[in-house]
């Protein structure tokens, strides 16, 4: 079953000038339990696309459907919002509660839980993330990988069947991203939908597909050997990931190595049998 | 003459109960024309530290000197030279395009010059020369809203608005955060010229040890407050010790070396580009070049 069916989506940003269209005919349909990495270069429309599939924007044209929901009708916004969380970039203006376990009861709370579920909720998605020793902190003295995992946290809360991450990465020192991706790989094995716009092509290469947007539309999209390794990325302001890369240069220095090499540990794999 | 850094600590809300040490006894000189990377883990005092650079914070203890002039200005007429001093030291903070707010780029780069007196011509000088050195077209761009720009040519243009304050050293905070790839490649470029071309001495607060490669021939590591590590960043990299306790990783060059390396592959270390990476792969491999032929088929 597809979670998200998005139809001829097309979305004109009301404030610009000349009423281009951020999104630009958009057809895309993700399946329950898949990973897919949406990349693309600064302004291509990553986002916007992000922020319709839980109803923050609405299609000018179009359909975006959660779980069958059409986003457009105003009595689906609530179940949409509860089957997909959004995780954005900046750590620090997404968190609002002073306690670790608050900021995620937030969420069940307004669902109206009972308090014996919410306690429930909380311990899981705090889990989830490896935050659990951390409860009782106050979310502002945490790092920015903690913080994400907290933002995660409270979106896991809600029991979503989806999950988007917007760049959550992009703000991070190396350490928490690597704590974000390691999250967001072990809620994929839980069977999460995972939805993940980045401009990081090793970050991509995890995911069951590569969607890759430029101007507004989709461009391109197959798996990450097909795309990462085997798609001149550059015309799109992308560069193709480091394993792709090196194997590049080795097969031109004459190597005979196989194709769809995108991940290290393929590229280890393969020259370290 | 450079910026010097003397022994500083800073203690944040001092006397309550939030009072954090964020720097711990620093010493740390940017000779003129270098380019400097500063790395650490979130909360290692690495922003805090390029805040003295200009005196934007004062430190609790010990001396900021620009040019030999000392940032506490302690009467009227050291006042003046520090503020002169601290005006030479252009800060760019991170995600700066969202602090444009003119209704064009002209306008917004225009702003500092004209802020600090001079007149509209030179203003007009200063804003041409600066796009140029971001590599911003004059004429297509001078025009535009800055709001309607993209986040590569919103920071360049909000990079352009410091250029054009002519300062001699440039601090940039996490300046390709969020760029996509060809964004962040054209701006390290541009960062680059300025060194070399103009003899800007720039220093890089970044999370992307790439940068650091494509950049810097020097890196610090902050690790609480403390530097615990300044060297070029070949030999940076490969102090796993260092790295480990500054809560970094290495580049993704020296990882994927690392791997290979423990893997078997007999690789040397010490490399830091991906031409370098790729090349040392393949001396490594070529003895084996035969045997390895006969094994892919």
């Amino acid at each position: 079953m597809n979670i998200i069916e998005i139809s001829r989506l097309t979305y004109v940003y009301a404030a610009a000038k000349e009423n281009t269209p951020a999104l630009n005919g958009i057809n895309l349909n993700i399946g329950e339990g898949e990973f897919v990495a949406i990349v693309g270069a600064n302004g291509s429309g990553k986002s916007t696309l992000a922020r319709h599939l839980n109803a923050l924007l609405l299609p000018t044209e179009g359909t975006c459907k959660v779980m069958g929901l059409d986003t457009a009708r105003p009595e689906n916004l609530w179940d949409i919002r509860r089957q997909v969380g959004l995780v954005f970039q900046n750590p620090d203006n997404q968190l609002v509660a002073a306690i670790v376990e608050d900021e995620v009861a937030f969420g069940p709370e307004n669902l109206g839980l009972p308090p014996a579920e919410i306690r429930l909720r909380v311990d899981k998605a705090l889990q989830a993330v490896g935050l659990t020793e951390q409860l009782h902190f106050a979310p502002h003295l945490l790092s920015g990988g903690q913080k994400q995992r907290l933002a995660i946290a409270g979106a896991l809360a809600m029991e979503p069947k989806c999950l988007v991450l917007d760049e959550a990465t992009a703000m991070l020192d190396p350490q928490g991203r690597e704590e974000v991706m390691q999250v967001a790989r072990d809620l994929r094995e839980q069977g999460l939908t995972l939805i993940c716009i980045t401009h990081f092509m090793e970050e991509a290469a995890l995911a069951d597909r590569v969607v890759v947007m430029h101007q507004g539309k989709i461009v391109a999209q197959g798996t990450p050997k097909e795309i990462l390794a085997a798609t001149d990325l550059a015309k799109w302001g992308l560069e193709p990931p480091l394993a792709t890369e090196i194997a590049d240069r080795l097969r031109r220095r004459g190597l005979n190595l196989p194709r769809g090499i995108c991940r290290e540990d393929e590229l280890v794999a393969t020259l370290c049998p | 003459m450079p910026i010097e850094v003397k022994n500083i600590t800073f203690t944040y809300m001092p006397g309550t109960p939030y009072e954090h040490q964020a720097l711990r006894g620093v010493s740390f000189t940017v000779e003129e024309g270098a380019i400097v990377a500063i790395a650490g883990h979130t909360g290692s005092g690495k922003s805090t530290l390029i805040q003295h650079f200009n005196g934007l914070i004062q430190p609790t203890t010990g001396q900021v000197t620009v040019d030999g002039v000392d940032l506490l200005g302690r009467d009227k007429k050291s006042k003046a030279a520090a503020k002169e001093a601290a005006r030479k030291v252009g800060m760019v903070f991170q995600y700066p395009e969202r602090q444009l707010f003119a209704e064009t780029v002209y306008e917004d780069i225009a702003f500092g010059p004209l802020a600090h007196g001079l007149t509209a011509k030179e203003a007009a000088l200063r804003v041409r020369e600066a796009m140029s050195q971001v590599g911003l077209d004059y004429e297509s761009y001078r025009r535009r809203s800055p709001l309607e720009l993209s986040g590569g040519e919103g920071r360049r243009v909000a990079i352009a608005g410091i250029l054009a304050l002519r300062p001699k050293y440039l601090v940039l905070d996490e300046p390709t955060a969020g760029l996509d790839p060809r964004g962040r490649k054209e701006l390290l470029g541009k960062i680059k010229e300025l060194s070399l071309k103009q003899g800007m001495a720039v220093v890089l607060v970044t999370h992307y040890m790439e940068d650091i490669v494509a950049l810097a021939k020097r890196v610090v590591f902050l690790r609480r407050g403390e530097i615990i590590l300044d060297d070029a960043p070949r030999r940076a990299f490969l102090q796993r010790e260092a790295l480990k306790e500054a809560g970094l990783k290495p580049p993704r060059t020296v990882a994927l070396i690392n791997r290979l390396s423990e893997a078997g592959l007999k690789i040397p270390r010490g490399v830091l580009t991906v031409e370098e990476a790729a090349e040392a792969i393949y001396q490594s491999l070529s003895p084996r070049q035969g045997e390895r032929q006969q094994r892919v088929k």
